[in-house]
């Protein structure tokens, strides 16, 4: 499956009292880079492990294509997933195995190819993330942006058709900022994929997004281009513009 | 993704650890058992106190077997010792029950014959089994021989103890020396002696002869005529009875003479054989069951034998003891005229008796339960493992009829446990949930459980 | 009222918590078995747990195999020589060994070192978001995480056990001659007492506790909640668990065997 949309909807969730998501549409263009934007506890990171199946909604539909995710069959949804890279906060890289280990793991759980093959191209990729000596380090040995490019690496050594980043450039300077958004565009640009972005990082959702998606309270408030939001009278967006509103997760 | 090391590492150590217990299995010798082969042979033992199944048999203190099962058999012990082929034992070989040390555990130690030249033969029995002497009889006598040299050491060290020894002893060698010199000396009166006795004897012949002939009072009374004659008298009178039955007079006579009620009988004979033999026999089983009231804290017990005439139909017979007992009921009034009621536990001893027949899984039966006009219900599940009872029944003091639920469950062939709820319309506040355990046995198990007692019964 | 109903409710809390552990504890074993036995295999991780659990423990369970040993030996030798029955030391020895000290005692020497561990790592992995990783790369984790160190606990706590049989009785031979009794008085009657059913029940146990160790270790870390918090009280509740969980286990098995 390459590059689809993602559509969402009608999707509701609540934790207890608090509802989170109430009756979010939402569609992720295929193939661009699609910022979902919005302040802490605007249900961004809910909405990611509902788009990536670590959450079960309410109710709602995310259909990827043409496929509902949460009706699939089991072999369907393992497919599905296989399709889906997501790049996690903190890297989430398993701290028992190398580097090296970590970008090869789908390949080797999932038997996708011999293992020579595998770690041929696990060194392509990390030599083009500028991480090539880093094969065989430990992971805890890694700074965070270095263990922010072996993660891509693992997201991306499957292939996948849509790539999901999680607050990337958070807790990052703002050098690693800029290098990590370049490689975002970067992995766009490889493999032709549906990225989608999860921040607060309104510069970098202004420069390098096609579509920008706010998020207030649960609803999407404002879908538009980087101009769009510019332009916007709404107050929020104004507020999360020029940084009003207290930021951070 | 892994070290080849991690697998070198963890197949050494499952080796070295599988090495391990084989090495404990060959010291431990249950591999052994499976490779030698034993012979069985049967010894009766008074009794084995102490003796278990799986100690050793021995012979001269090497094992040579091992004690196989131990049953109960015509009141003995009944020893089945597993011996190691190639050992052979000659017929009159003993077995003795040995403990190892004054605490230890008892074995069977063989001590081979000497004469015989036949051997027990595998199954075989063997014919001289000792037990041993108990340990506690054994301390008793032991007890009891040391107190007697007590008191005789006592009573020898008391004052002039020794005095009394010194002079028994002298008085002992004085008599056997007075005494030979006697024998020395009186060599022919001796013989002369010898030869009166030999006369009286004779003499003592002559006596008896003389009573067996009536002679003399003893032979007189032995010899009476008169007594004969009594004792002849008696005997024709039992004779001309006799002869009058066999001749057909009297109820008796004419009873035991009349062909039609030989006829009777022996239809009534053959008419129960039929039955019998048709019927799958009539077979019996006893029931027991203890229940635990849990509300008031009693224990009620029931005892009952089902007959079973058919496999469908049986009867039940039996008792309940019940704390609460059949109520006399005696109602009065009092001084204030509010009733009382007085009650006596009449007895607590309850009488069953109900005949039941049994459709599919369902054994409706009534007649008389807990000495109270009733019925029940029985409800049969999971091979018969499971049953639920429905009882209904006049309890006798009670305003309402007396309600029993109840399930119970066969844990194993003899014993099932139960649970429910008795009583529960009681207008007297006997309601009570209760659990206990029963015991059920055919007369099957009780033939295997009792076979030894059973054929003593028959001897 | 109130002061009346919160203990109450306490008490109606405490109960429904542990329904709703012990449900999800179940419920999570039941699909570490089901993954475990479902293709594709992969038995290269589970041998990477049981050298953790197995190897690895090895130097730790034969030290205590044979100070157990040992130090039975020397507590009983002094009594059994009162009633002369120096022979029965090495059968006691032996029998307390395989039914009870062996399994039981390496059963928590590996909760110590192994329960915790995993409680500890799965805990970590959870908050960092490592296991949330494994799903969203389509790798199940129970089947990936759980599923090995089970296995890999089931096999290896009776392989351990054996070797702390076999040390502790020797650690009471040593014992034993260096308080004067023979060779041949301490381990002759060993092989007439002790049968190899002895042992086999303590290994049938050892796979047991293997199996409550691996898998209490595994539940409490999985469902772990908090940061670093979370993790050294997941640690800390696989052990305490686990110990009374095998202690008790141990109670009702022997209850049931013998």
């Amino acid at each position: 499956m390459k590059a689809p949309e993602i559509r969402v909807k009608g999707l509701c969730k609540s934790f207890g009292d608090n509802k989170v998501l109430k009756d979010l549409e939402i569609t992720l263009e295929a193939g661009k880079v699609n910022f979902i934007i919005g302040r802490s506890g605007g249900g961004k990171s809910v909405l990611l492990k509902h788009l990536t199946g670590l959450l079960t909604p309410d109710s709602g539909e995310v259909w990827y294509g043409d496929r509902e995710f949460f009706r699939a069959g089991k072999r369907e949804k393992e497919n599905l997933r296989k399709s889906v890279g997501l790049l996690f906060q903190d890297g989430a890289l398993f701290d028992s195995l190398s580097a090296g280990e970590n970008v090869i793991f789908p390949l080797w759980y999932h038997r996708a190819m011999p293992e020579d093959k595998a770690k041929e191209r696990a060194l392509s990729l990390l030599k083009d993330l500028g991480m090539e000596g880093a094969y065989d380090h430990r992971v805890e040995d890694l700074s965070g942006g270095e263990k922010k490019r072996v993660a891509i690496a693992r997201a991306l050594v499957m292939e996948p058709g849509v790539l999901f980043f999680d607050e990337p450039t958070t807790g990052l300077d703002p050098i690693l900022s800029t290098q990590v958004d370049a490689l975002i565009l970067e992995a766009r640009e490889r493999t032709g994929a549906t990225v989608a972005v999860v921040s607060h990082d309104i510069a970098a959702a202004l420069s390098i997004s096609d579509r920008i998606h706010l998020l207030h309270e649960g609803r999407v408030l404002l879908s538009g281009t980087a101009f769009d939001f510019k332009k916007s009278d709404l107050p929020e967006v104004k507020a999360f513009l020029t940084g009003d509103e207290p930021e951070g997760p | 993704m892994y070290k080849t090391s991690t697998e070198i590492k963890v197949g050494l150590f499952v080796l070295a650890a599988i090495l391990v217990v084989g090495w404990m299995a060959m010291r431990l010798g249950t591999l052994k058992s499976y490779r030698e082969s034993y012979y069985q042979i049967d010894a009766v033992f008074d009794q084995v106190t102490g003796l278990k199944e799986g100690v050793a048999v021995e012979i001269a203190g090497i094992s040579v077997g091992h004690v196989g099962r131990i049953a109960l058999f015509q009141d003995k012990a009944k020893v089945t010792m597993l011996i190691l082929n190639g050992v052979t034992l000659p017929v009159d070989t003993h077995a003795y029950i040995k403990s190892q040390g004054i605490l230890g555990d008892k074995y069977v130690d063989l001590v081979p014959g000497m004469r015989a030249a036949e051997t027990i033969p595998p199954g075989g029995e063997l014919k001289n089994a000792t037990s041993a002497e108990d340990l506690t009889v054994l301390v008793e006598k032991l007890g009891a021989v040391a107190d007697d040299l007590k008191k005789l050491t006592t009573a020898l060290t008391a004052d002039g103890g020794d005095e009394d020894i010194r002079t028994i002893l002298r008085n002992v060698r004085e008599v056997s020396e007075s005494l030979n010199e006697l024998a020395k000396a009186n060599g022919p009166n001796l013989t002369s002696s010898l030869s009166n006795l030999e006369k009286a004897s004779r003499n003592l012949e002559q006596i008896t002869d003389k009573i067996s002939r009536g002679e003399g009072s003893l032979g007189q009374l032995i010899n009476s005529d008169a007594l004969i004659g009594d004792v002849r008298s008696a005997l024709s009178t039992i004779g001309d009875i006799a002869e009058k039955i066999n001749s057909g007079q009297g109820t008796i006579g004419r009873l035991v003479n009349d062909d039609t009620t030989i006829n009777k009988i022996d239809e009534v004979l053959t008419g129960v054989n039929e039955y019998i033999s048709e019927g799958n026999a009539v077979s019996v089983a006893l029931d027991f069951r203890v229940d635990f009231m849990t509300r008031y804290s009693f224990v009620k017990g029931s005892a009952g034998v089902k007959i079973f005439t058919s496999p469908d139909r049986y009867y039940l017979l039996g008792v309940t003891a019940d704390y609460f007992g059949s109520y006399e009921r005696k109602d009065f009034s009092s001084d204030s005229g509010n009733w009382v009621l007085e009650s006596r536990n009449r007895s607590r001893l309850k009488i069953n008796a109900q005949i039941a027949q049994r459709f599919y899984n369902f054994v409706i039966r009534g007649g008389v339960i807990e000495s109270g006009g009733g019925v029940g219900v029985d409800y049969y599940l999971f091979d018969d493992d499971l049953t639920l009872t429905f009882e209904a029944f006049s309890g006798d003091f009670d305003h309402n009829p007396h309600l029993r639920a109840m399930a119970t469950y066969r844990l194993w062939k003899f014993m099932y446990i139960s649970a429910g709820y008795d009583d529960f319309i009681s207008d007297l506040h006997r309601a009570s949930p209760f659990f206990g355990i029963g015991f059920f046995f055919t007369d099957d198990d009780l033939k295997l459980l009792f076979g030894s007692a059973g054929s003593l019964l028959g001897s | 009222m109130n002061t009346l109903a919160r203990p109450v409710a306490a008490l109606g809390r405490a109960i429904l918590d542990t329904v709703f552990h012990l449900g999800r504890y179940a419920i999570l074993s039941a699909k570490a078995f089901f993954f475990s036995i479902l293709p594709p295999w992969r038995p290269r991780a589970i041998l990477k747990q049981m050298e953790f659990v197995g190897v690895d423990s090895l130097l730790v369970v034969i030290l205590t195999g044979i100070f157990t040993g040992g130090v039975f030996t020397l507590q009983i030798i002094y009594g059994f020589r009162r009633f002369s029955a120096d022979s029965m030391v090495g059968p006691t020895v032996a029998t307390a060994m395989t039914r009870e000290l062996g399994p039981v005692l390496t059963a928590l020497m590996v909760t110590g070192r192994v329960g915790s561990s995993m409680a500890a790592e799965m805990a970590a992995m959870k908050v960092t978001e490592q296991i949330d990783a494994l799903t969203v790369m389509a790798a199940e984790p129970v089947k990936y995480l759980i599923s090995p160190r089970i296995i890999a606990g089931i096999f290896m706590l009776p392989l351990l056990t054996a070797v702390a049989d076999a040390v502790g009785v020797v650690g009471g031979y040593f014992v034993a001659m260096s308080k004067g009794l023979d060779s041949g008085q301490f381990v002759g009657r060993i092989q007439d007492i002790v049968i190899m059913d002895d042992v086999f029940d303590g290994l049938v146990k050892a796979a047991v506790f293997g199996f409550i160790l691996t898998s209490v270790g595994c539940y409490s870390g999985y469902y772990c909640k908090g940061g670093a918090e979370g993790v050294g009280k997941a640690t800390t509740i696989a052990v305490v668990v686990s110990y009374v969980t095998i202690l008790v286990g141990d109670f009702i098995m022997t209850a049931l065997m013998y």
